[in-house]
């Protein structure tokens, strides 16, 4: 019998070196995570009907971070979802919010709040179940 | 035993695997030996390349199998893998003795096998591929030998092998309208596919022959739907490019397609463009060479025609070379020579004509000589007629020798033609033309008949006569039957053949059967007739005057040569007939002649000359009755003989009657005489005697004829006329000499006014004209012509009008006049009437009182004198443009005026000499009689004066003159003279002066500018404008030294000033209230009041400055919106793209703390070490956002604004930049667009980046599509959108997601910044900015912009 299933947390940034790290940090702290270069690999290879939640970044080649999180809420898939940004751009931030992103975090950001941020969402989201 | 050592070596059962791959491996192994000489070991492949089974391998040395260039590099290579260059031995490439291509690559290492050192060479077989390259390399290189079909499908299949794609395909357009597409070769992986054909239109080939070249790299299946090909084939992409030819007309497609999305395009896309290069330049050599071919089947066709038509000709036609060797003969020919039993070397092709012409004693020769000539160029053709005659017939030939036109080496033709029937008929015409041709009439028809019987072997020919009075009935003229003359005969047209042949008027022949087909002709039967040719014998207008007739009794056979003689003897026989017809119409004549004589004669006898007629052998004289009764000898006894003629003659007139006689019989001179014949009454009475002789056949007179006339009444009258004409003679002598005698010149006119006679005297006087006073000459041709000499002197220069006058006196004589001759002397003149209506006219010399007169009159009037005492003077003065006037200063009368005085007042000058000086004055000081007295006081004293005054004309009408009055005395007298001068055009001129001076000084107090004139160093005007512009006032100005009004650091240009040249420049004006004002000063050198100065035009440009420094404003502050906005968007960028390595560095040192937290084994205290990592990482992006804070810092100021004025504002502000680039702008704002809300400087500075932008991508472009088209509408209800499109290269879509990034640029000296800036501003405002363009399409770049809401305008 399968143990029950781990939350994945999905990253997508079209940075490798976010993406690795970011994988890197998620890993030391027991959080099984997987990285996406673009929103299109995203969609395509990411399982969302599992216990997941997002870690997206707001600029990216094609899709957007908002535009694929208005895509996500349009398909009635409601994942966790943080943002990240390199620009401090209040008025993303604030349209990030509107699509019920749980929190934004501009780069450099304090690995210490993201994770408890995580973790929170993802105990939540095991509890859920 | 010991397994081989490979390099795979641990575990027992890797050896049989080992030995499984080696055997199987798809490449080339081989093991040799460490020297690389003998082959150890083989694997299958190698056997299958080397074609040798392992044995046959085993003992062969590696050279054995490699070809011998190979072999050559393997010292070389072992050298380089031996010293470790392995790179080197890498690109080995062996080629085998059999022509498979090894690749020798990396796997040479040396290992050890059986405790040898060898050697392990692995090789690829990439003959295949080594072929294909090279192949498609002569392919690019165009050198590739494979032409046509073949060439396409080796195209085709290597493009599939190249590129690697399933399909590639060359198709040509084909149909009417290049409306379908067919195979020339298709492949479809690397195998040849059917040739098939399909339309053009929904396939991707329309969208390559169309744009040139079309690729789509995916989703050609979704793209095109409705195409078979793509749908068939479920080909993914496409990359096609059209096939041009060397004229760049498309006809046709190389295509390449792929199940599989495309990946390098690029790549594919340049090497497809080299082949379709090569396809073009195949296709067209292919439609080269089938045009070639069709060229060729048509000279075929042409020759093969040629020789139809030469063996269809009846002649023997052959054609020589140089040399005279038979290269071609026709049918006819091969014919003649085998016909003729002619042995084929002879006449065959190969045969040397001229040597088989050359046959002694025969015409050969000549025909030899003939074709050299021709042969050699000395004759242009060589034509020749000879006989050939057999025992059974004669024949004769012509033979033809022509050059071939065109032929390097002289070609000739020669042709023979049989003229035997030509010679006959000849013959024949020969007999008949000698037997006919003297003889006429009879004689004629009779040769005719008889020897055309003989020349064309007929039984009967009949020349038959048609009468005009009688059409229908014919007349025979002469008849031959067979060996006689028949007697003539009349028949009756109808029903006979003749009859056919007069209605057609035309040649009719009827070879046979002639009585069945004219059964009512009995004389056909009779005469046993069996054939029929018949002609018309046509008269010179045309009608049919009779007929020849051949008649056969058989059939005829060659009917062409009877024709040929009837055609031409015909002719003969219509002139003989219709000479015989007017021969006989000739007699008629001649008959009604003579009986008109014989009615002549009797008229005769009725006329009131008598006649006479004297028998010059008999000697016997009729006389008519009348001429008896001139003669008053009634009875018949006065029919005498000539003895008693002679004596009713005259005596005195007999030898003058005999002579006549004599005359006109020898000389044939007319006997006319007029005569005296002794009458019966004793007196003799003149007569007029005429007549002629007769003479004989031999010309000897016979008998003389004529007429005699009573002329005595006439004669007698004559007598009395001459007798009275002598008296005439003698009075007018008299009357001669009397006038002669006379002292004064004396002239006769008769009434026609002609000159009868005039007197030496008369001539003497008119010496100038003498010789043309001749008798009958007119009086006017007369004066008209002596005028002219300068006969008269008071009609010098008035001649015509002095003739005019002096006809009227002529006509009109009456009193005597008094008139000067050109030689100075005087003569009076007197005419007369003469009773008959002629004019006498007397001359008188005069010179000597006249002279005298003359004296008295000098000394009388001296002031003529001075007019009148040379000619030259008078009209000197006459001519003089001034007026003159001479006045009388004690009655003011003019005594005299010249001409221009008389023309200039309109007055004759003889009603002039009647005026008084005020008569003639328009104004003061002499316009009356009281001031005309103190003015002459005045002018006693002043002697000389110059008045300005007005003359008055004739008709009233004034003008102004200048009066020089100068009182004279001269012979004691006084006199005024006055010269008078018109100046009414000065006096016009000096008025419009007057005005244009008025003009110019209105224009310039009303000029809008200051001007002013500076001469010798002071102002000397100013206008208006130019004191209100200083502020000071006139007076203060033109004190003013003019360096005072100019601020001093401008003062240095005024020196320019003084080199006098047109000169503009800007100054500031020194204001009375101290302030400056920027002018433009406009200064030209001019001369005024006669001095050197300038004028200088001032013209306040202070708004213009002001403009412009507005101008100059607005341009800093969109540079400094610019700069920030750069740095701005610079920082942003810089920030994100820091951002990530820093989050990175902190991600990565904080999972490093917290893995050596998790381990509690931090021995080496790293932690801190990545703590303070990660604090500096953050302290990095806290510095990097303090920058971007700072210099992001923007005033943002928002406000309604018109986006037209924007746009208008920008493309000022641009106006130099585009103008320089030869850019067109088109603009296109719709109307009624609301207003933007918008900081102005922000999104100008967005409008001048994308024109920036359009500008820069179309500066290579051609000039004409150097466009820039700005337009603004609006989309929805809350924005306005703005587009700047323009018409260079563009980009390709993928490029245009990527341009609003910063630090991306498409540009080699661009930082990527202008369009992030544009987006940055463009979302700040919460507008939208995207870019539409295509590759080669241009780019068109739109942003969209809030329209203005009620609340902005408030907040404004």
């Amino acid at each position: 019998m399968l143990t029950e299933e781990q939350p994945v947390v999905y990253i997508v940034d079209d940075d490798a070196s976010i993406r690795s790290s970011l994988s890197v940090l998620l890993e030391v702290y027991g959080v099984q995570s997987e990285a996406f270069a673009s929103p299109d690999e995203f969609l395509k290879d990411a399982n969302t009907s599992r216990k997941c939640c997002l870690i997206i970044d707001a600029r990216l080649p094609g899709m957007s971070g908002l535009e694929l999180l208005t895509r996500l809420q349009s398909e009635r898939q409601t994942i966790p979802s943080f943002m990240i940004t390199g620009h401090g751009d209040v008025d993303l931030l604030e349209a990030a919010r509107q699509l019920g992103v749980t929190e934004c975090f501009r780069k450099p950001f304090d690995c210490d709040q993201l994770m408890s941020s995580v973790q929170q969402v993802l105990s939540e989201l095991q509890s859920a179940a | 035993m010991e397994a081989p050592q490979s390099p795979m070596r641990s575990g027992v059962d890797e050896s049989e695997l080992v030995r499984c791959l080696f055997e199987d491996s798809s490449d080339v192994i081989l093991i040799v030996d460490s020297s690389f000489s003998q082959i150890l070991d083989s694997n299958r492949a190698a056997r299958r390349v080397t074609g040798l089974a392992r044995e046959q391998l085993l003992k062969q040395p590696l050279s054995g199998i490699l070809s011998r260039e190979s072999q050559d590099r393997v010292p070389d290579s072992l050298a380089a893998l031996r010293s470790g260059r392995n790179d080197e031995s890498n690109s080995l490439r062996l080629k085998t003795a059999d022509s498979h291509w090894l690749d020798v690559s990396v796997s040479v290492r040396d290992i050890e096998l059986a405790g040898e050192s060898v050697i392990l060479l692995v090789a690829r077989d990439i003959s295949e591929q080594t072929r294909a390259e090279q192949q498609l390399r002569e392919v690019a290189a165009g050198t590739a030998t494979v032409t046509g079909d073949e060439f396409y499908a080796t195209l085709v299949r290597h493009l599939c092998l190249a590129l690697e794609v399933q399909y590639a395909v060359v198709v040509e357009l084909t149909g009417a309208h290049h409306e379908n597409l067919k195979s020339l070769a298709a492949c479809c992986d690397a195998r040849p596919v059917e040739p098939f054909q399909f339309p053009l239109e929904g396939t991707p080939c329309s969208r390559a022959v169309r744009d040139g070249e079309y690729f789509c790299d995916r989703g050609l299946l979704e793209a095109f739907p409705d195409c078979e090909v793509v749908q068939q084939l479920q080909a993914e992409s496409y990359l096609g490019i059209a096939i041009r030819d060397s004229s760049g007309q498309v006809f046709g497609n190389l295509c390449v397609l792929n199940s599989q999305p495309f990946s390098d395009d690029d790549a594919q896309r340049s090497l497809l463009r080299v082949f379709a290069a090569r396809a073009g330049a195949e296709m067209e050599r292919q439609r080269t060479e089938l045009e070639l071919q069709r060229g060729r089947a048509i000279v075929q066709e042409s020759i093969a025609r040629s020789h139809a038509v030469l063996d269809s000709l009846a002649a023997s036609i052959a054609i020589l070379d140089a040399d005279g060797a038979i290269v071609a003969v026709n049918e006819t020919w091969r014919r003649f020579g085998e016909f003729n039993g002619l042995s084929t070397s002879d006449y065959a092709v190969g045969t040397n004509y001229l040597q088989a012409c050359e046959v002694p004693d025969s015409s050969g020769g000549t025909a030899a000589d003939g074709i050299r000539a021709v042969l050699d160029g000395r004759q242009s053709e060589f034509y020749l007629e000879y006989d050939c005659h057999s025992p059974q017939e004669q024949r004769w030939f012509a033979m033809r020798v022509n050059p071939v036109k065109g032929h390097v080496r002289r070609h000739v033709v020669v042709a023979h033609e049989d003229i035997t029937r030509r010679r006959r008929a000849e013959e024949s015409m020969r007999l008949v033309v000698e037997g006919t041709a003297e003889a006429t009439g009879e004689q004629f028809h009779q040769s005719l008949v008889r020897h055309l019987a003989e020349a064309i072997g007929s039984r009967y020919v009949v020349l038959v006569d048609l009468p005009d009075d009688n059409p229908t009935n014919a007349r025979t003229l002469s008849v031959w039957a067979g060996d006689d003359y028949a007697p003539n005969f009349e028949y009756e047209l109808r029903g006979t053949p003749c009859e056919t042949v007069v209605e057609q008027s035309a040649f009719c022949i009827f070879g046979s059967g002639i009585q069945a087909l004219f059964p009512d002709d009995t004389l056909l039967h009779d005469m046993g007739i069996e054939a029929y040719v018949g002609i018309p014998l046509l008269g010179s207008t045309g009608n049919v005057v009779g007929l020849l007739v051949a008649l056969h009794d058989s059939e005829l056979h060659d009917s062409d040569e009877v024709r040929d003689l009837l055609r031409i003897f015909s002719r003969r026989a219509a002139t003989e007939l219709e000479r015989g017809r007017a021969e006989h119409e000739l007699k008629q004549s001649r008959e009604e002649l003579q009986q008109a004589h014989e009615r002549l004669d009797l008229a005769i006898t009725g006329t009131s000359d008598g006649l006479w007629d004297w028998d010059m052998n008999s000697g016997a004289v009729w006389i008519s009755p009348h001429g008896r009764e001139l003669l008053g000898h009634e009875s018949e006894e006065h029919n005498g003989d000539a003895e008693m003629w002679r004596q009713l003659v005259h005596p005195d007139d007999l030898p003058y009657v005999e002579q006549a006689i004599e005359r006109h019989l020898v000389e044939g001179h007319p006997y006319d005489v007029e005569i005296r014949l002794l009458t019966s009454s004793g007196e003799y009475r003149w007569f007029c005697s005429r007549g002629s002789a007769i003479r004989n056949a031999d010309g000897i007179p016979v008998r003389m004829c004529g007429s005699l006339r009573d002329v005595t009444e006439r004669r007698l009258v004559n007598e009395q006329l001459e007798a009275s004409r002598a008296e005439s003679v003698r009075l007018r002598t008299q009357l001669v000499e009397a006038i002669e005698s006379i002292s004064e010149g004396f002239a006769l006119y008769d009434a026609d006014d002609r000159l009868v006679m005039c007197n030496n005297r008369y001539r003497e006087i008119y010496d100038q004209s003498a010789d043309l006073l001749v008798t009958g000459v007119s009086f006017e041709d007369y004066i008209r012509a002596s005028v002219d000499r300068g006969q008269i002197a008071e009609a010098v220069g008035r001649e015509d009008e002095w003739v005019r006058q002096r006809l009227i006196e002529h006509s009109n004589p009456g009193e005597s006049s008094e008139r000067q001759l050109g030689n100075g002397r005087w003569v009076e003149v007197t005419e007369r009437r003469t009773r008959e209506g002629g004019t006498v006219g007397v001359r008188t010399d005069v010179t000597e009182r006249k002279l005298a007169e003359e004296a008295l009159r000098n000394s009388e009037q001296m002031y003529r004198s001075l007019f009148e005492e040379s000619q030259r003077f008078r009209e000197m003065i006459d001519q003089a443009g001034e007026a003159i006037f001479v006045v009388d200063p004690a009655t003011a009368v003019f005594i005299d005026a010249n001409t221009t005085a008389i023309r200039n007042l309109g007055y004759t000058r003889d009603e002039l000499l009647k005026l008084r000086v005020f008569n003639i004055q328009a104004a003061a000081p002499v316009n009356s009689a009281a001031n005309f007295v103190r003015f002459v006081e005045k002018m006693r004293s002043y002697r000389v004066m110059s008045i300005k005054g007005a003359h008055k004309r004739k008709d009233g009408s004034t003008f102004p003159v200048d009066v020089t009055v100068s009182h004279r005395e001269l012979g004691g007298r006084e006199y005024l003279v006055a010269i008078a001068r018109d100046v009414t055009k000065q006096r016009q001129a000096e008025q419009s002066l007057k005005e244009s001076e008025e003009r110019l000084r209105t224009l310039l107090e009303n000029h809008i500018d200051g001007v002013l004139v500076i001469a010798n160093d002071q102002i000397r005007y100013v206008n208006d404008p130019m004191c209100s512009l200083c502020g000071r006032k006139r007076d203060e100005l033109l004190q003013t030294p003019f360096e005072d009004l100019l601020k001093p650091d401008t003062q240095s240009d005024s020196s320019i000033l003084r080199a006098g040249k047109a000169w503009v420049a800007e100054h500031e004006l020194i204001h009375e209230q101290g302030h400056t004002i920027p002018v433009e000063i406009v200064t030209r050198a001019i001369r005024f009041e006669g001095e050197n100065g300038f004028l200088t035009v001032a013209r306040d440009i202070s708004w213009r400055r002001k403009l412009e420094d507005e101008a100059r404003r607005h341009r800093e502050l969109l540079a400094r919106a610019n700069r920030v906005s750069t740095l701005g968007e610079m920082a942003t960028g810089l920030a994100h793209e820091l951002n990530q390595p820093l989050a990175a560095i902190a991600m990565y040192s904080k999972a490093c703390v917290t893995k050596l937290q998790a381990a509690s084994d931090d021995t080496l205290g790293i932690t801190p070490i990545m703590e303070g990592l990660s604090e500096q990482a953050f302290r990095a992006g806290s510095i990097v956002d303090r920058i971007r804070k700072f210099v992001g810092k923007e005033e943002f100021v928002q406000c309604a604004c018109s986006i037209g004025d924007l746009i208008d504002d920008v493309l000022a502000f641009l106006d130099a930049e585009l103008a320089d680039h030869e850019v067109e702008v088109e603009t296109q704002i719709d109307d009624g667009l609301p207003q933007v809300f918008a900081d102005r400087v922000q999104i100008e500075q967005v409008l001048v980046n994308l024109i920036h932008n359009s500008v820069d991508a179309m500066k290579d472009c051609d000039r004409t599509v150097r466009r820039l088209r700005l337009s603004a509408d609006q989309r929805d209800a809350g924005f306005v959108e703005v587009t700047v499109q323009d018409f260079g290269p563009g980009m390709p879509q993928h490029d245009a997601a990527k341009v609003f990034d910063a630090f991306y640029s498409t540009k080699a000296d661009g930082m990527g910044m202008g369009l992030a800036i544009c987006r940055t501003i463009v979302e700040a405002h919460g507008g939208r900015i995207h870019i539409v363009s295509q590759a080669g399409e241009g780019a068109s770049c739109s942003f969209t912009l809030p329209a203005c809401k009620e609340e902005h305008v408030h907040a404004d």
